[in-house]
């Protein structure tokens, strides 16, 4: 896959470029926001990171001038701006979405592949599954090794957002905000509470654990 | 001052000059104008008078009885009045103009020659070098002839000229005294205008924003103005105190942390390099950060609360709702403490609030009841309208706080002697009471050592 960072802060774009080449992309970089335009305009991008403070061309008018020349690239706006207004702002011109700094690089990753998911249009499973574990979105069952395992509502959605990103590391804010849908950081321990709960259904009756906890990022679902 | 020319002062006062000058002259025209006409009737009463008296003589004898008796020393008028008799043909028959009053053109008495259909009846003529202005009377005699009677404008001319002298030194100190009076008085009037500038121009200069204007006048627009201002000052110096108190605080209240994320990788360096503690020490600081993130977040809310910053999305809210979703996010951590929660509240009961904070609000109380409560004891959230306020009580059976330290619970990063050994960051009853009280409530609590806490939310009803 082949993105485009547009970031005028040297270590920001070199640990992001780093961290998406090993995730096996290729990786364009531009620090002004006219260069950017250019490269935006005369290449196939599949996915764009553009931070809003640039050089050049502001985040904000070059999102608006290449939607305005039918540049139809998924964007991600990185900002140091955390307000609800200058999220709202991002959005209207044109970003598809926004992730405030400083931020943790797997959350980066995640999003990236829910931008080109939503926008290849991949017909969506009705099954998730990972190792023995299955989950049913429809009849909303979950079984490991053909053992079914009852679930409530809340231990549900946060296993079915483990299973999306089985193998990425997601964080305790990204959790609260897909599976409470709350964007704001109570800093309770409500998430340490629900994993363990979901933890010793899913993984205590068996050999192979399959939650993990990954000190200082969050949580991950993938087998050792 | 500077560019007096285009200065208020300086265009009030030529406005209210020309004002002055303008009506001055409409009446000196008006006054004129009246004065000339009432000389002219006077005129021509006198001509007229005598005109009958010609007559009169001219009926007793014609022509000779008029002449001579004009001739008379007293009353014929000769010294006075112009007389020119005209035969039925308009051939002179008769003339005669005083001496002692100078001449008349001859070739303007072409001008009063009376015309077939009788339209002259008055006709003045004006004076030029030779000769002076005369008033002129037309008749008709009986035989068919005509009777022209005339008297010198002088006396009004002269009048009006001394009208006009008069009338242009009245106007000239008039003006004057306009001026000089417009002038005081818009000066008066536009000092505290000029203090106005003089305060402005210091605070900007200075930046000392407790420069304030004396309030001489309280009671009209001028004087109403200086108050506003002052009060705009005085507002602008507690905002920009409070904000470099909150920056002050913010700065203060990082350093600490940032110190212990200095610490962590001061440690990991020295030795024996090690893989095993450079990765502990990694994951510290990373956590650290993260420390750090949140609380720089959590203290520009307070910051952004207290100032009057926050921008809150002011809705009505149902209670129930936002209730449900606290109690929600908690069903877990409080089934693994055994912990009930229990919510009593008014049916459909709403407040105007911004409905995340709100939310944000209750997660926090929640979150200290539940923290501090035993296991298998009871947390309350209830809700009531009184009068004019909403009350919503979140109440616990835990350890509570000991009276000493109520005062402080709000205070940022205030960490009672419980409290310590709990996660937390020492901010939540800070931003709470700071989102409270900018939908303008207030937060009340009480407490009982070993009984448990009640924390009561107050926002104003809707």
């Amino acid at each position: 896959m082949r993105v485009l960072v547009v970031e005028d802060d040297k270590k920001i774009a070199s640990f992001v470029a780093r961290g998406l080449k090993e995730a096996g992309h290729s990786v364009d970089m531009a620090d002004r926001g006219d260069d950017a335009l250019n490269l935006g305009l005369h290449n196939h991008y599949e996915v764009a990171i553009v931070d809003l403070m640039l050089p050049g061309l502001d985040g904000l008018s070059l999102i608006e001038r290449w939607r305005a020349q039918k540049v139809k690239t998924p964007v991600i706006i990185l900002s140091a701006k955390r307000s609800v207004d200058d999220r709202v702002k991002g959005l209207q011109v044109g970003g598809d979405d926004y992730l405030t700094k400083p931020f943790a690089f797997s959350e980066l990753l995640a999003r990236i592949q829910a931008l080109v998911r939503r926008s290849s249009q991949t017909v969506e499973p009705t099954t998730l599954s990972y190792a023995d574990l299955t989950l049913d979105l429809l009849t909303r069952e979950v079984q490991r090794a053909g053992k079914k395992i009852e679930l409530q509502a809340r231990e549900f959605a946060l296993l079915e957002y483990l299973l999306r990103n089985a193998g990425r590391v997601l964080s305790k804010t990204t959790i609260l905000e897909r599976v409470w849908d709350y964007n704001f950081d109570p800093k309770t321990n409500v998430i340490d509470v629900l994993v363990s709960r979901l933890r010793s259904k899913i993984d205590r009756d068996f050999d192979s654990k399959l939650i993990h906890t990954m000190r200082g990022f969050g949580y991950v679902l993938k087998l050792e | 001052m500077k560019r007096v020319r285009f200065s208020l002062a300086t265009r009030l006062n030529v406005w209210f000059s020309v004002v002055v000058v303008l009506l001055a002259l409409a009446l000196f025209l008006i006054a004129y104008f009246l004065l000339y006409r009432a000389v002219q009737e006077r005129d021509r009463e006198v001509v007229r008078a005598q005109a009958e008296i010609y007559r009169a003589w001219y009926a007793e004898g014609g022509l000779p009885a008029l002449t001579s008796r004009f001739f008379e020393q007293e009353g014929g008028g000769r010294e006075t009045f112009f007389l020119r008799v005209l035969s039925p043909q308009r051939a002179a028959l008769f003339a005669s103009v005083p001496k002692n009053l100078g001449t008349l053109n001859v070739n303007k008495l072409q001008d009063i020659m009376p015309d077939e259909a009788f339209a002259l009846a008055w006709k003045t003529l004006p004076a030029d070098e030779q000769s002076r202005g005369w008033l002129i009377e037309t008749e008709r005699l009986s035989n068919g002839g005509w009777l022209q009677v005339g008297k010198t404008t002088e006396a009004l001319t002269s009048l009006l000229h001394q009208f006009r002298v008069i009338f242009a030194w009245v106007a000239l100190v008039a003006l004057s005294l306009g001026i000089a009076g417009g002038a005081w008085i818009t000066r008066r009037a536009l000092t505290p205008v000029r203090q106005l500038i003089g305060t402005v121009e210091n605070v900007i200069a200075t930046g000392r924003m407790n420069e304030r204007m004396p309030v001489h006048y309280t009671q009209d627009e001028i004087g109403r103005l200086t108050q506003l201002f002052n009060v705009m000052l005085e507002k602008n110096e507690t905002l920009i105190l409070r904000m470099r108190e909150a920056l002050d605080n913010v700065a203060h209240d990082l350093r600490t942390p940032l110190t212990r994320l200095r610490g962590v990788a001061e440690l990991a360096l020295e030795g024996e390099p090690n893989p095993q503690t450079c990765r502990d020490a990694l994951l510290d600081a990373m956590e650290e950060s993260d420390r750090v993130l949140t609380m720089l977040n959590t203290l520009m809310d307070i910051s952004e609360a207290e100032t009057g910053l926050m921008k809150l999305d002011l809705q009505p809210v149902r209670l129930d709702e936002v209730v449900r979703d606290a109690t929600d996010l908690f069903e877990f951590v409080a089934q693994e403490k055994s912990i009930v929660i229990v919510t009593e509240l008014s049916p459909g009961l709403t407040v105007r609030a911004d409905r995340n904070r709100l939310r944000q609000v209750l997660v926090n109380l929640l979150d200290n009841a539940i923290k501090y409560s035993p296991p298998g004891s009871r947390v309350e959230i209830s809700a009531e309208p009184r009068a004019d306020e909403v009350f919503i009580t979140v109440k616990d059976t835990g350890a509570g706080i000991p009276a000493e330290e109520i005062p402080r619970i709000w205070e940022r990063l205030y960490r009672g002697d419980k409290s310590r050994s709990q996660r937390g960051l020492g901010l939540g009853l800070s931003l709470v009471r700071a989102i409270i009280k900018a939908h303008g409530g207030r937060m009340k609590v009480q407490s009982t050592v070993g009984k448990g806490s009640s924390f009561v939310i107050h926002l104003p009803n809707q």
